[in-house]
């Protein structure tokens, strides 16, 4: 018998390994993650609903098979937990907002059904930016429960939208979590929180029993400590293995840079992003390349999602429910979209054809595209959002990589300003899970800052390897 | 499952845009036209009369709403043809487009909803529709050619058992 892990911050990977060797069981890993989640998580505001009934039936059972001999793979055993968009039975979904933090629904989320098959253990419903974000919110407070604070700082926000999915995993609550992006709400929680996540390819996972807020361009993807870790999950609730069996042309990396995409950004930012292409010189050739410039990236995202939450949301915004929404820019803030021109939608769909070709051009002969995730770290609680998203900031995937459905995935890359995690975002053509995954993973072999946690304060010092 | 699962299921009219000669039939002529048809909303293709607007109104709309519309006045320099007839237009007249759209769309969404807007809520739609008319302009930018679809297909539905 070894001994267990530092349950806080171990990895799936080594967690697995305890449950196996009897270093620790599952009903006690979900008893840690129970506690923490409620005493750490909620203190970031990152707990919507707990799930001890579920998580301590699971463990049980999951005990129980592993005793028996029946092991359902990597994930059986672990603690997780969901972004409070995918439905639960007997808990509430809240979708972040007030108008639905009682709503119910008489089944599970296609992406929970596939983490119950795989053995995993739900221990929560976890805290997001009202509507996933979709009425335009510009401040940290707006969520029903609460702004989501970053694990890292007390004074920062957790990123948006899957904030709690962010903060509980860099708190240790939930060695994964699972989140959704529409347009950076993976990657960017992720980045704030020193996390990796993944951002699979568009239709990869099913959206079954997902809010919706725009159709062609919600994703769900997986947020842990490692590619590895995230990689596990995939396997469970990916609709295909088509990722997993794509194989890479042998030979060195070859990687492709974003031009400029450091360079507004914030000093320590660029400074760790041009460490890190010291890194990846090591194991890949790098070349500077641009996505297309007369391609309007951003509008043509932007006017999808505009004009697909306005339709998925219309009952709700032309009743005047949104007006009971937390933040007061959110309560008419999809209001313009009713009045889109379906021209204009259909325009940006015609657009994304062409987009989609190009960027695939682009990323054609390269195994990843790499730029900062986010041009800074977590930013202050008190701030509104103008002063930070609205800068012009040099070029992102974001745009690109949303508009278009290609993967992405992220991992923290260093210490910025106030001490507070930077990322780098690795992103790749469709179907490219699995290059983009080995390469972060080698990325992280040669670095250690996914070893390094957020002190959390007297009383709630995380357990495991602290900066 | 997904759109996209459906919609690579082969639409034989989307393909035409996969062929190459199609691009080449995008030229200044298509340019020309995006630029006049936008001259016709009452648009420069410099995006000086949206710029104006913004600015006579005072809008709080974020720098990357500038960002697109400086991309759009980077697109309309190449725009020669016809640069003169553009010329002529008045920016004022533009902003004064502007307004009159920003009017139409919020006097429509007005007689929606249930609930009626506060003054300061009034502004925050006017200034997201602001915004909202500048991505459509952005988009105007890229030129389009009648054969370019979109990528979604109509797939008849054929009963549970075919």
């Amino acid at each position: 018998m070894s001994a267990a892990p530092d349950l806080a911050f171990a990895t799936v990977a080594e967690l697995g390994t305890a449950i196996r060797s009897g270093a620790v069981s599952p009903t006690e890993l979900a008893t840690f993650s129970l506690e923490r989640l409620d005493s750490v998580g909620r203190s970031l505001n990152a707990v919507a609903t707990l799930t001890p009934e579920r998580a301590m039936a699971a463990a049980r059972r999951a005990e129980d098979e592993l005793a028996a001999g029946v092991d359902r793979g990597p994930l059986h055993g672990i603690p997780y937990g969901a972004k409070d968009l995918l439905a639960t039975i007997d808990y509430p979904t809240s979708w972040g907002a007030a108008p639905f933090r009682d709503q119910q629904f008489a089944r599970d989320a296609e992406v929970i059904r596939r983490l119950d098959e795989a053995g995993a253990v739900l221990a929560g419903k976890l805290s997001m930016v009202e509507i996933a974000g979709g009425f335009g919110y510009e401040q940290a407070n707006a969520a029903f429960n609460g702004p989501g604070i970053c694990a890292w700082g007390r004074d920062s926000w957790a990123g948006g939208s899957s904030s709690g999915s962010g903060s509980a995993v860099a708190a240790g609550c939930v060695p994964f979590a699972i989140g959704t992006e529409t347009w950076g709400s993976i990657l960017c929680p992720s980045s704030f929180n020193g996390l990796a996540g993944l951002r699979p390819t568009y239709g990869l996972v099913s959206r079954e029993g997902a809010m919706a807020l725009s159709w062609t361009m919600d994703k769900i993807g997986p947020m842990g400590h490692t590619p590895g870790d995230c990689q596990a999950v995939l396997g469970a609730i990916a609709g295909n293995d088509d990722w997993a069996l794509a194989e890479r042309a042998p030979g060195p990396y070859r990687i492709a840079v974003l031009a400029g995409s450091a360079r507004e950004a914030q000093p320590e930012v660029a400074t760790n992003f041009a460490a890190a292409l010291d890194v990846l010189s090591d194991i890949g050739t790098l070349e500077e390349v641009a996505l297309a410039s007369e391609m309007p990236w951003d509008a043509a995202a932007s006017v999808i999602v505009m004009a697909e939450a306005a339709s998925a949301f219309e009952e709700f915004i032309v009743s005047g429910e949104s007006q009971e929404l937390t933040a007061p820019e959110d309560r008419a803030g999809l209001h313009h979209a009713l009045a889109l021109p379906a021209v204009d939608y259909l325009r940006a769909l015609r657009i994304r054809r062409k987009a989609m070709r190009a960027l695939d051009e682009t990323l054609t002969g390269f195994d990843a595209m790499v730029a900062p995730t986010m041009p800074y770290v977590a930013i202050p609680l008190q701030d509104r959002f103008d002063t930070w998203f609205g800068r012009e900031r040099g070029p992102s995937l974001g745009a690109a990589g949303n508009l278009c459905g290609v993967p992405s995935i992220t991992v923290m890359n260093g210490l910025g300003a106030r001490g507070l995690p930077t990322g780098l975002e690795f992103m790749g053509r469709a179907g490219s899970e699995r290059t983009l995954l080995e390469l972060a993973e080698r990325y992280q072999s040669v670095t250690d800052w996914h070893t390094r946690h957020p002190e959390l304060g007297a009383g709630q010092k995380a357990m495991g390897k602290t900066q | 499952m997904t759109a996209d699962g459906q919609a690579s299921g082969g639409h034989c009219d989307n393909e035409r845009d996969d062929d190459e000669s199609q691009h080449q039939h995008i030229g200044p002529e298509d340019r020309a036209q995006h630029a006049t048809y936008l001259h016709r909303w009452g648009y420069t293709p410099r995006g000086t009369g949206v710029m104006r607007y913004f600015a006579a109104q005072g809008c709080d709309f974020g720098y990357r709403m500038i960002a697109i519309a400086g991309r759009f006045a980077e697109f309309g320099r190449e725009i020669d043809v016809r640069r003169s007839d553009m010329a002529t237009r008045d920016d004022d007249s533009d902003s004064e487009g502007m307004l009159s759209d920003v009017a139409a769309r919020l006097g429509l969404i007005e007689t929606r909803i249930a609930q009626p807007l506060t003054e300061e809520q009034r502004d925050e739609v006017r200034n997201r529709i602001s915004r909202s008319i500048a991505l459509g302009v952005a988009l105007r930018t890229y030129p389009l050619t009648n054969a370019d679809e979109p990528e979604i297909g109509l797939v008849p539905y054929r009963g549970n058992d075919r």
